[in-house]
């Protein structure tokens, strides 16, 4: 496979999770935009997953459930601008969104993992240590998923709770929210170095 | 379970269950191992154990509405003797239950209901007599020969597994199999069985696979009716064989594995003579193809994925046993009366300050169906049949033409537009006393002072009416005692004239040849002036001085704001002469007020009382300290140097 190749599908995921993780949001009038849309982040990681399947065979079992979250993205996405609201009834469809976005995610980063320790990215990558970096995300990334999840199912919005229990959810969103903020960040950076490994691989 | 529309609710959000359950597994049938494809039916158990809206929660809250939008329209032309129209279906245990004794029933539904109780005990005793006739049979059966034993041996020693006590030979069975899970048995058919199918008994054994079993029969009992919970059932079974597969396959190599498949394959023509409590590695032609399949997508799962496989458990195990938020949008009720009467039905009050806050709302803006959600169960038909015409009408007297009408297409409350109006209004409950049947009453206390922007003087600023808060059938009502009693213009509000007209309750005790009357008053309100348009944007209130009166009824509140104070006279008994006698108060709930003696009187925590005066607070997220006012007051009365210890006990007014 063309070392181009794998620069540009790692490109795809790096700036994927750019997406993925950081939002910028403008209000107009009751409606949301965000500019770095999380459908965007799929479509890259669907432009990777097709340069890498024929060499990282495990990505093909993600290219469903890609198209899927992409889709499902990208109407929450014109849901916002339209202001309109996916139903808090939907628990259903909830469960299935966040169980396929915790695999689909926790699957992609384990392929990134296995490629780097078979040396299918070089051997810089393998020195740089990434391999031990991306699992750490990958890891965290799953726990904080779900503990978002559990958040979200277990909060009941209208009500609320008593005191104790809402500065204890208050303690838990900001908690979560630092440490995303942490794992995108160190995520983000490891896959541009992983992408930099490969570049500056000498040939063979 | 005790009625037929209870059993429904808990089969229904079983099924529903399954359904997500399905659907999970058939997304990651290739993906996740069959540990995990097995182990997530352990959330159905679940499930099916805990008591559907056991946390006032549902996985489906439209269908919860739909179940009891039809309970009602069914049950409303029976005289059913397990339910009511129009109490809210609840499960209370995972079995049927008759609290009620055995009534004779009443309609078809009870009829329905008593037929699925005896289809339970029928079942679980069919599975009984079943399994007692196997054990009878395995006990004619023979001792396996020497040299069976010792291959048995010789495959624990192998894998490192236990045999069971008690092995035996039985001419009927067509493949081995180990039945009881108390004194397991293992069955050997005639001839020769290969060291595999040996391994995958014991390691059935080994993990307890016919305790499962058992237990999925249960299941199956408590839902005979439900064939969709029975085909779950059947699927589980195979993935607890499937992961049987999976564990021997771990253990064997190379050639060996194939060999596993070949015997499998051998045994897609056997018949499947399921019995409970027992596990056998034949079941069935269909369910060895679904198993070949897996074999031949084997493969060591990797320790790291089990904690994504752990992730995606816990997430649909809380989101399948919890449910979603009872999320009815009492801003936005079904056009369709009966399924408008379901969803007021399930979002009853559950605090008396809810059920105040919700009457306050239904009176002010005339609305019916809130009316419908405090209103006692045997006085709703009349209000269903007045709702059938209309869901709006008038509540309120003449006197309630001073508070501003308000309607509104722009309000903005929990992130949606919604049209709305009626009266303006702040609210609060006086006297409100808790009595020992566990209702309260209380003086309602209507309040027009920030809303009026008239002159004062002319207008009728305050109305008042006794009402009762009582519990009913896990929710609470509202019960007017009285009808609306204006205060007269230019009245202001107690904590503002202690001369005020509002009727008062005073607290009254006699000590040592005194008398002490305490014109103690405590008002309980909740919170509810919120912005327009802005309500769902935190920050923007700190900009905006409008503000409109929350017209959505918060059933679940508590009481937030509190208010007390009030003045005290101390007279002589015999001359009813006015004396200065120094006075410290301590406020008692009920159960301090029943606990009081004169003893112990002299322990309790003294306030000065100086009267006149009043204070008040707000919380809006703990609520008010007492969601009360004060069974008795404790009183410790300085009189010439002594001091004395007494009770005063509320008199007049609601109490």
């Amino acid at each position: 496979m063309k070392r181009e190749d794998i620069c540009r599908a790692l490109s795809k995921i790096a700036w994927g999770y750019v997406f993925l993780y950081f939002n910028l949001n403008f209000s107009m009038g009751g409606h949301q935009l965000n500019v770095l849309p999380d459908w965007v982040c799929y479509v890259n990681l669907w432009g990777a997953i097709l340069l890498l399947e024929g060499s990282l065979r495990d990505l093909k079992l993600l290219r469903n459930f890609c198209i899927f979250l992409g889709a499902v993205a990208c109407g929450t996405w014109l849901g916002a601008i339209f202001g309109l609201e996916l139903p808090h009834a939907l628990v259903l469809w909830s469960l299935l969104v966040t169980v396929i976005s915790i695999y689909f995610h926790f699957q992609l980063l384990t392929v990134l993992v296995q490629g780097i320790e078979s040396g299918f990215f070089g051997t810089g990558a393998v020195n740089a240590g990434l391999s031990n970096r991306l699992r750490m995300c990958r890891n965290l990334q799953a726990v904080l998923q779900t503990a978002t999840a559990l958040l979200v199912f277990l909060w009941d919005y209208r009500t609320g709770g008593s005191a104790a229990v809402e500065g204890l959810g208050g303690v838990l969103v900001i908690f979560l929210a630092i440490a995303g903020f942490i794992m995108a960040l160190v995520l983000v950076f490891a896959l541009f170095k992983l992408r930099r490994c490969v570049r500056e691989e000498p040939d063979e | 379970m005790t009625s037929l529309w209870s059993l429904l609710l808990q089969t229904i959000g079983a099924s529903l269950t399954a359904v997500v359950l399905l659907c999970a597994k058939g997304l990651f049938r290739e993906q996740l191992s069959p540990r995990w494809q097995y182990g997530v039916w352990g959330i159905l158990a679940l499930r099916i154990l805990l008591p559907a809206g056991v946390l006032g929660r549902s996985l489906f809250p439209w269908g919860r509405v739909a179940l009891e939008a039809a309970k009602t329209a069914v049950e409303g032309g029976l005289s059913s003797a397990l339910c009511a129209p129009y109490d809210v279906t609840r499960v209370y245990a995972p079995v049927p239950l008759f609290l009620k004794g055995f009534p004779r029933p009443g309609s078809i539904t009870d009829v329905l209901f008593y037929l699925y109780a005896a289809g339970v005990v029928l079942s679980l005793l069919w599975f009984l007599g079943a399994y007692l006739g196997l054990r009878r049979t395995l006990k004619r059966a023979r001792r396996p020969e020497p040299e069976r034993l010792a291959q048995l041996e010789a495959v624990c020693a192998r894998y490192g597994l236990k045999a069971p006590a008690r092995i035996v030979v039985c001419p009927a069975a067509e493949s081995a199999f180990v039945c009881g899970p108390l004194r397991p048995v293992l069955v050997l058919p005639e001839g020769e069985t290969d060291d595999k199918v040996l391994l995958h008994e014991l390691l059935h054994l080994k993990y307890g696979d016919v305790w499962a079993g058992v237990g999925m029969c249960v299941l199956r009992c408590l839902h005979w009716c439900n064939p969709f919970l029975w085909y779950c059932w059947d699927w589980a079974q195979n993935d607890c064989e499937a992961l049987c597969d999976q564990r021997v396959l771990e253990r064997l190599e190379g050639e060996e594995r194939r060999e596993y498949g070949k015997i499998l394959l051998s045994m897609a023509g056997d018949r499947y003579a399921r019995a409970p409590g027992t596990s056998s590695m034949a079941n069935g032609g269909a369910n060895i193809k679904r198993r070949i399949t897996a074999i031949a997508r084997f493969k060591r799962y990797p320790a790291g994925i089990s904690l994504a496989a752990g992730c995606i458990g816990v997430v649909l195990g809380v989101g399948c046993l919890m449910g979603a938020a009872q999320a009815v949008d009492l801003s936005e009720l079904s056009p369709a009366l009966p399924l408008a009467l379901a969803q007021t039905r399930l979002s009853r009050p559950t605090t008396p300050a809810g059920a105040l806050d919700t009457y306050v709302k239904a009176v002010l803006s005339g609305n019916g169906l809130y009316l419908s959600m405090v209103t006692p169960q045997e006085e709703l038909p009349d209000l269903v049949e007045r709702l059938e015409s209309e869901r709006y009408f008038n509540m309120t007297t003449d006197d309630f033409s001073s508070f501003p009408y308000y309607v509104s297409d722009y309000h903005v409350l929990y992130g949606k537009s919604r049209h709305s109006e009626g009266r303006q209004a702040d609210w609060s409950v006086y006297e409100f006393i808790e009595h020992p049947d566990g209702s309260y009453t209380g003086l309602l206390v209507l309040d027009g002072h920030y809303w009026i922007k008239e002159a004062w003087d002319t207008k009728i600023l305050v109305l008042y009416q006794y009402v009762q808060v009582a519990p009913q059938d896990g929710g609470w009502t509202v019960t007017p005692l009285s009808e609306w009693e204006p205060l007269p213009p230019g009245n202001l509000t107690p904590w503002d004239d202690s001369e005020s007209a509002l009727p008062r309750m005073v607290y009254e005790a006699e000590a040592e040849g005194l008398r002490v009357e305490l014109d103690y008053w405590y008002a309980l309100s909740v919170s509810n002036r919120v912005n327009p348009n802005t309500s769902n944007d935190p920050f923007a209130s700190w900009f905006s001085a409008t503000q409109e009166m929350d017209p959505i009824p918060k059933p679940w509140t508590v009481f937030t704001e509190w208010y007390q104070g009030g003045g005290k006279e101390i007279t002589r008994l015999d001359s009813g002469e006015a004396v200065s006698a120094g006075l410290e108060i301590c406020p008692l709930r009920g159960d301090e007020a029943e606990r009081w003696t004169l003893e112990t009187a002299g322990e309790l925590k003294y306030t000065s009382f100086s009267g006149n005066s009043g204070s008040g607070g707000s919380d809006q997220h703990g609520g008010a300290e007492y969601q009360s006012s004060p069974a008795a007051i404790a009183v410790k009365i300085w009189y010439k140097g002594q001091s004395w210890y007494a009770l005063a006990l509320p008199e007049g007014g609601a109490a």
